[in-house]
């Protein structure tokens, strides 16, 4: 294996454990739909950061990217409430859709001064993340690709180590937590912050549909399995890291699309895993029957 | 009959149809709270669509595409109610692990395509952002039998449709069979889903389903209504886009549609009688109600334990709020002026309550006990649990209703032993 391949293959695993462990929060939350919102109302930033910059430029693409869903996140708030008439759902439906028509539109009429990829989008181009090239640090040589995760990654964990408890609190107790001080909205938006970056950094490396995968499908498994907020973040993490290592080795024996087959694996370990969670319960109802009566 | 018509027109004729149909079932799927649903079938058309074309020989065959699609949206659909059904995986983490592995063998089975040489551009472009200039006379004829069907299918099952979108758990209980009509409305999504990802493409099918009946949401509050004045805006939202992007070749149809119905959804949520400005007033005056009740209620809990109605002041509320207050951002001067009303005098040091404001305190303290008396004598709630639900009733308890309570309970202590202020004997008779 040389030096590409394991670019590659910690570029992947990066991501999926970033991916995983924001998807706990989110999982836990009922919010795993929020990923699919965040990298669809993506687009119009997108569109605009590369007439503004005329072209491509990572920092701009990402900024925009990030600004467009952050906006969306708070007009959803705004929005839908489940006592209102436009419930949660609903709000996050008519959002991310107009985003993705505005951002359409944007192609439209500004189509001759950008040239995105949307297969690249849709798709996203891990096995080509080695030829984005490298940067030194005091003579060190990292691949950018893996630079960049490695910043998103520092600032998740970094961010999650101070608010984990705060988080917490705000998901499950609202009113306590704003009895102690802590801003719910707040720590919603903190959230939606850092799934923002995190969606942003993946969705070249994997396209926008498949980080929906690498957010919802690790931390859904944690969740059949364990019963404590750690046993289920471990689980997320582990979950995703077999399942990447498979997907990666059998997208490159057979040369597919590398997310498409890292999203394959954890599509199918998960569904392997659920139809044994199942078994489980069917194998168990009778004993417990057996005691209570 | 349509054989002089120009091609563009048959574009707007399928839009329009689509459109109509979609808002038909997005009325639907939105009381359901399954607006995301549309999403999740979209993406799921994707690998049908290139199992479509691995058989179909790389040409467009209507035929292989459509059997295909069909099939991936079933099967998406049935990998999305198997795993929603379990509590530990639940509606939300469903649709996303249903969406996004469904479209990731679509991506797989695309890269294998594109290795063995041949391309699957054309589809692929149709998938994201549809063709609706493609549309002909046979898909317009299609459009609008399942119009027909579908409002033929809603018209003689209104009722049961009805009780099935407004409570699902009524209808289970009260022994009515929803298997039968839940199958045959997501037949007809599955089909809709088809065609309106094929005019629009897949991210903007799913908000040719939610955006006109939610605007029209706004307005109306009859569901027969809401179903037709929906049909009639989404049908008109498609005509304008696309004509939009007949004049202006430009502009995919799609989009177009989506911006004048979204347009539409913004004036709504601005003006209409139940969207932003009208409502924020709303809740403004009640959260304004609620918040002086609770101050007097605060001054009667400080009045009840030390015995001495004087020498309540703002700073002692304040200590109170973060427990007796349901919003605690409160400032001193706000309190000020919503007491104003009730008090005598009030200065730095404290304030005294007129005879009113006494008798709204003791009112409202007295509602809040007798609620709670009642829930836990003649409901057989147990004592810890009535306190959040008689901080809510209290307020919205009237003197018929607190007559009415005051003859059903018998004690005069409330559940947690505090007197019931201004409990009247059983029976009647005004005597304090």
């Amino acid at each position: 294996m040389n030096r590409d391949y394991w670019t590659i293959f910690f570029a992947a695993q990066l991501c999926a454990l970033l991916c995983s462990v924001l998807g706990v929060y989110l999982n836990m939350r009922r919010q795993s739909m929020l990923v699919d919102v965040l990298s669809h109302s993506a687009l119009p930033g997108v569109v605009l950061a590369y007439v503004i910059f005329a072209g491509y430029s990572a920092i701009g693409v990402s900024l925009g990217a990030a600004l467009c869903a952050f906006v969306s996140v708070l007009a959803i708030e705004k929005l839908g409430s489940s006592r209102g008439r436009i419930k949660p759902d609903a709000s996050m439906a008519v959002i991310f859709t107009s985003m993705f028509a505005l951002g359409m539109l944007l192609i439209a009429y500004f189509a001759e001064r950008t040239h995105i990829d949307v297969q690249c989008a849709l798709f996203g181009e891990l096995l080509f993340s080695p030829f984005w090239g490298d940067l030194s640090f005091g003579g060190l040589l990292i691949p950018t690709v893996l630079a960049r995760l490695l910043v998103a990654g520092v600032v998740v964990f970094g961010v999650l180590r101070l608010v984990h408890g705060r988080l917490l609190a705000a998901s499950f107790w609202g009113e306590g937590a704003a009895l102690m001080g802590i801003s719910p909205r707040g720590m919603t938006h903190v959230l939606a912050f850092l799934a923002s970056l995190t969606v942003m950094v993946s969705f070249e490396l994997v396209g926008v549909v498949l980080v929906i995968a690498l957010f919802s499908i690790p931390p859904a498994f944690g969740r059949l399995w364990a019963s404590s907020w750690r046993g289920m973040m471990i689980g997320a993490a582990v979950f995703a890291f077999v399942s990447t290592a498979l997907g990666l080795a059998a997208g490159w024996w057979s040369g597919l699309n590398l997310g498409g087959t890292i999203a394959s694996s954890q599509l199918l370990l998960f569904l392997a895993s659920f139809v044994v969670h199942k078994l489980r319960y069917r194998l168990r109802r009778p004993v417990e029957a057996l005691h209570g009566g | 009959m349509f054989a002089d018509l120009d091609t563009s027109w048959y574009a707007i004729a399928g839009a329009v149809l689509v459109s109509s149909v979609a808002a038909l079932i997005g009325s639907f799927l939105i009381l359901q709270r399954r607006s995301l649903l549309v999403d999740m079938l979209g993406h799921s058309v994707f690998p049908g669509v290139i199992m479509g074309f691995l058989f179909a020989g790389w040409q467009r065959s209507a035929g292989w595409f459509f059997l295909g699609a069909l099939l991936a949206i079933a099967i998406g659909f049935a990998l999305f109610t198997w795993l929603a059904a379990d509590p530990k995986v639940g509606d939300d983490a469903a649709t996303a692990i249903a969406l996004s592995g469904m479209f990731a063998f679509g991506t797989v089975l695309l890269s294998r395509i594109q290795q063995s040489a041949m391309g699957a551009q054309a589809g692929l472009n149709t998938f994201l952002t549809g063709q609706a200039a493609l549309i002909s006379k046979t898909d317009v004829l299609i459009f609008a039998s399942l119009l027909v069907v579908i409002s033929a299918l809603f018209y003689f099952n209104r009722t049961r449709f009805k009780i099935w979108a407004f409570d699902e758990n009524f209808a289970a209980v009260t022994g009515f069979k929803t298997r039968k009509l839940e199958i045959s409305l997501y037949v007809v999504v599955a089909i809709t889903v088809f065609f309106a990802v094929q005019a629009v493409g897949v991210v903007l099918a799913s908000a040719l389903f939610v955006l006109a009946p939610l605007s029209v949401l706004l307005w109306v509050r009859r569901f027969e209504t809401l179903l037709w004045v929906s049909v009639v805006v989404s049908a008109l939202g498609a005509f304008g886009g696309a004509r939009w992007s007949a004049a202006d070749e430009r502009m995919p149809a799609g989009a177009a549609v989506i911006t004048l119905l979204f347009l539409f959804f913004l004036v709504s949520w601005f003006f209409s009688p139940a969207g932003y400005f009208k409502s924020s007033r709303l809740r403004r005056r009640t959260r304004k109600t609620r918040l002086t009740e609770d101050l007097l209620k605060s001054w009667y809990y400080f009045y009840e334990s030390t015995g001495s109605p004087e020498g309540f002041s703002v700073a002692w509320i304040q200590a109170l709020t973060r427990i007796h207050l349901e919003d605690r951002s409160v400032r001193p001067e706000k309190m000020r002026s919503l007491l104003r009303p009730w008090v005598q005098h009030i200065d730095d040091n404290g304030f005294a309550l007129s005879a009113a404001g006494r008798e709204r305190a003791e009112a409202l303290v007295r509602r809040h006990r007798l609620w709670e008396t009642y829930l836990v004598e003649k409901m057989g709630f147990s004592p810890d649990h009535v306190h959040d639900d008689a901080e809510r009733v209290e307020h919205f308890i009237g003197e018929d209703l607190e007559f009415r309570i005051e003859a059903e309970v018998d004690r005069d202590v409330d559940p947690h032993g505090k007197p019931i202020p201004g409990r009247r004997p059983v029976g009647g008779g005004g005597s304090p």
